[in-house]
């Protein structure tokens, strides 16, 4: 998927997402009521047809990791669970974190670089750079983290095997280093870019 | 580095950067390298503000500094940032490619490399840039025998255009790889580490108590082993090991032939295409049996530090009530950090810190991903003697994984496997 990008595939690419982003204009104003749901519709389809079905839910599973966290949200402040409106800022959540996974894979971070020349100037072409490049790698550290959890019995191999007394440990040994290591990521990045002389530019 | 010893840096800083001279800058973990390197890339860039990129600095871990989606990308992305003429970017990452020997591996994925391709494109990056100055801390670590040789033909190459070279190193070496240095920068550690294996003893007491018991037959088995993910081929293939419990074993090779795979495969980490894998007597077919009892060192200690202090992270981690924990920092040589928060550790101390807590974990099969990275001459030294002095009173397991076939990790081994492209050809 992500080796084929010529420059024509790039502005042929670089069309189809204007023309997504029009649909979905069109959508708001004819039937306000339904864009919500079109929308995740047609945001999900073009996911899968352009990357597949497999790669869908291996990308999209992380996002899934908002869903506890919400409902616990709701729990403390409500004391309750309001399953519509959760299910609403589910659609909505995944709806704006997809489409850093849909760049991702199909366009690479140069090209980006190059195909938003003119648009955006370059420190926030280097901000959007910075969002695309961060999320894999913080996928793979992620797994890493948990793998060694896992060996250390503070996260079980199984996910049927996730029992309450899992998640007293998991903030302190799973979210952390993780937290710690999107800073450390940014902050990485950021001095590897300056290290090559990009914040002179 | 605390304030005094920045205040001595300054006046070194002016002092490291001389056109067409090679500086190492060298010093026990902890006492200020990366600081220093990076202080002199600023003091740099302020006394020659009209150039671009005029000086270049290289981070000790790969890993966190790749931007570019593949090999080739990453080279030329400062290039394309910069708006360079397509001709100038083709020429440059086209010598950039070749000097580090990066042609083959072009069009392959940043995240996919190993450590070492991930050290040799970013030196590639740097050395399309055609810089002034260039300031490389500690860019042999990660790199095998060819890799070194590579930098050595690069860095005789900058000297003869005159650029300058500062490179950094964990201890004062007569020559920077296969190079005459021509300067030398002393630090002196206020700080270094002060490992105790003579503590040892008294730990390893403790250990039948909390470890749980040494397995019967063989701690590792892999027999036929084939392993790799579905969409991919293999990446182990027809792997045969047997390792007994309480053995050290070192597996090394160069850079992405597969070591730290089979150190993911024994881990459970990586799916068993076909084959037996046995680990500590448990059978373990697919993807998702992770063997009990096991306890992982990634090459990235930062991934394993939970935002504690060095006492707290250690404690966390310990199998034992605090009194050996407290045994084990003094072990590890981290006893006069125990208050300090682990994360502003140096990347060597961290590295002990993280070891540190394997052991106190006290596991059946402790697997090292190039662990001992970072760490001093003198410190690694004492670390060495200190597991190995665990490992033949508790019957632990340690399977190493080193690039450097030559360090000193190969010699605390009671055997040493080599590994080429997924296949281990010497056992």
């Amino acid at each position: 998927m992500s080796d084929t990008r010529g420059p024509a595939t790039v502005w042929t690419r670089t069309l189809f997402l204007w023309m997504v982003a029009l649909a979905i204009a069109l959508f708001g104003v004819l039937a306000p009521a339904t864009w919500l749901p079109l929308l995740s519709l047609l945001a999900t389809g073009l996911f899968i047809a352009t990357a597949g079905p497999r790669a869908t839910l291996r990308d999209a599973r992380p996002l899934a990791w908002h869903a506890p966290v919400l409902l616990l949200g709701m729990l403390i402040v409500n004391g309750r669970v309001d399953w519509a409106l959760a299910l609403e800022i589910s659609v909505r959540f995944m709806l704006t974190a997809m489409p850093i996974f849909w760049l991702h894979r199909l366009t690479a971070p140069t090209h980006l670089l190059t195909l938003f020349e003119r648009v955006l100037p370059f420190r926030l072409r280097l901000i959007l750079l910075f969002a695309l490049r961060i999320w894999p790698l913080l996928l793979r550290d992620m797994r890493d983290i948990l793998l060694v959890a896992r060996l250390s019995g503070t996260w079980p191999a199984r996910l049927r095997d996730v029992r309450p007394r899992h998640f007293v440990h998991a903030p302190g040994r799973i979210m952390m280093p993780l937290g710690v290591r999107a800073i450390r990521l940014s902050d990485d990045m950021a001095r590897s870019l300056e290290a090559r002389g990009l914040d002179q530019l | 580095m605390g304030d005094k010893a920045l205040a001595e840096a300054q006046p070194l800083t002016a002092e490291l950067t001389v056109p067409g001279e090679l500086t190492l800058v060298a010093g026990p973990t902890g006492t200020g390298k990366t600081t220093l390197l990076s202080r002199a890339l600023r003091d740099w860039r302020a006394a020659h503000p009209a150039r671009w990129p005029g000086a270049v600095l290289l981070g000790q871990n790969p890993a966190t500094q790749l931007v570019g989606e593949t090999v080739e990308e990453e080279v030329a992305f400062a290039l394309v940032a910069a708006q360079m003429p397509d001709a100038e970017i083709a020429r440059r990452t086209a010598r950039a490619l070749a000097t580090f020997g990066l042609d083959d591996r072009a069009k392959a994925r940043t995240d996919a490399l190993s450590m070492g391709w991930k050290c040799r494109t970013l030196l590639g990056a740097l050395h399309a840039l055609e810089p002034d100055a260039l300031f490389l801390d500690e860019p042999y670590a990660q790199l095998d025998d060819t890799g070194r040789r590579r930098l050595d033909a690069a860095i005789t190459e900058w000297l003869g255009q005159g650029r300058a070279v500062v490179v950094s190193a964990a201890e004062a070496l007569e020559t920077v790889g296969g190079l005459p240095s021509g300067r030398t920068r002393l630090l002196h550690a206020e700080t270094g580490l002060r490992p105790e294996p003579d503590l040892v003893a008294g730990f390893c007491e403790k250990w039948p108590d909390h470890a749980p018991d040494t397995p019967t037959g063989s701690a590792v088995e892999l027999l036929s082993f084939t392993a790799g993910y579905e969409d991919t081929s293999a990446v182990l293939r027809d792997i045969d090991l047997v390792l007994p419990p309480g053995s050290i074993s070192v597996v090394s090779g160069a850079n992405g032939c597969g070591k730290s795979t089979l150190l993911r495969a024994v881990a459970g980490d990586m799916p068993a295409l076909s084959g037996t894998r046995r680990i500590l007597g448990h059978d373990m077919a697919g993807a998702g049996n992770l063997p009990r009892e096991t306890a992982l060192v990634l090459q990235d200690p930062e991934l394993h530090l939970t935002g504690r202090t060095v006492r707290g992270e250690i404690e966390v981690a310990s199998a034992i009530p605090k009194p050996g924990a407290e045994t084990c920092l003094r072990i590890f040589g981290l006893s006069q950090f125990a208050e300090q928060a682990a994360l502003n550790l140096s990347h060597g101390q961290k590295q002990a810190l993280v070891l540190a807590c394997a052991v106190a974990s006290m596991p059946r099969l402790l697997l090292l991903d190039e662990a001992f990275c970072g760490l001093d001459a003198s410190a690694m030294a004492s670390i060495l003697s200190a597991l190995r002095r665990i490992v033949h009173r508790t019957g632990l397991t340690v399977i190493a994984v080193t690039h450097d076939p030559q360090g000193p990790v190969p010699d605390f081994a009671d055997r040493h496997l080599r590994m080429s492209n997924g296949k281990l050809i010497d056992v």
